[in-house]
């Protein structure tokens, strides 16, 4: 997953070719989000957002223009961060995924996208559920 | 001030007035910072004289206290322990030059149930404030009608 991930980010010109392949992993690993690493923090805020829309373009792909989707990315010091995908129309949950952001690496990376992913695959059936019975 | 005086300049505003003293017994701000927050308009993003290292945490965290606020109020002081049969979490999404927003959702049955905020935070005032506090609590009151529904149907 990760692998497809770091071709998305490179696709999308979210990053150079050389921070993808030598820092990207190890970025937050080494030096994190703090009170006193607040530069991090936004880094880091950045980056839950491109795993999101990474996840929703893969899972829903086309879908996505019909509903109304927010991503809120968090980075907490004293609370864990967390991605949060929600779709406002028929007020679902799509994903919620707690990230250990204080050791931010790449297992840590790959066990988020697949979480989130998984989420969101789930959430198709019950956002189809939701507009047929809720209206 | 003491709070007694912060108090009173809310005595024509009973939600705000509600609001401020939960703040204090909360122990989430000092009676000098309720005053700037709840009382007078803010003259920026957030009140200049409070702003700490971090301007984004400082709105994220008053978003976070009136949601968590309009969740006791609604849900009861037991919303977040284990006795609570739900799973609920507020994230906030401040920003100090967009829209902010704060959320409150249900995890077990993977529900919104309520989208606070909404606006910019500038110029923040009391009336703003109150409309923000009780739009969240009238949503997570009408929450409360969806849940049931989709416990049921989950069931």
């Amino acid at each position: 997953m990760i692998i497809k991930f770091e071709d998305w980010l490179l696709e999308n010109g979210y990053y150079d070719e050389e921070t993808v392949r030598d820092d990207l992993y190890w970025r937050w690993y080494d030096n994190p989000p703090s009170p006193e690493n607040l530069e991090g923090a936004a880094d880091l805020e950045r980056f839950l957002v491109y795993m999101a829309r990474f996840a929703v373009e893969k899972v829903l792909g086309e879908a996505k223009s019909r509903m109304s989707i927010r991503i809120i990315p968090f980075v907490g010091f004293d609370a864990p961060s967390s991605i949060t995908v929600v779709e406002l129309t028929t007020k679902t949950v799509l994903g919620y995924v707690e990230v250990r952001s204080g050791r931010f690496e790449v297992f840590e990376m790959e066990r988020v996208l697949k979480d989130l992913i998984g989420q969101l695959r789930e959430s198709r059936k019950i956002v189809a559920i939701r507009v047929l019975v809720e209206g | 001030m003491g709070l007694k005086e912060v108090l009173e300049k809310l005595a024509d505003k009973p939600l705000l007035k509600e609001f401020a003293e939960w703040l204090y017994e909360h122990e989430y701000y000092g009676e000098d910072a309720i005053e700037k927050l709840l009382c007078k308009e803010w003259d920026g993003a957030y009140p200049t004289a409070l702003i700490s290292d971090d301007l984004l945490v400082d709105i994220g965290s008053f978003l976070y206290f009136m949601a968590e606020f309009a969740l006791e109020k609604v849900y009861g002081e037991d919303w977040w322990t284990v006795k609570s049969p739900l799973h609920i979490r507020i994230v906030p999404e401040p920003s100090y030059d967009d829209r902010s927003y704060v959320y409150v959702l249900e995890l077990k049955t993977r529900t919104v149930l309520a989208e606070g905020c909404g606006g910019k935070t500038w110029h923040f005032n009391p009336e703003v404030i109150t409309e923000d506090l009780e739009g969240m609590i009238r949503q997570l009151e009408e929450s409360k009608s969806l849940l049931a529904v989709r416990i049921m149907a989950d069931s």
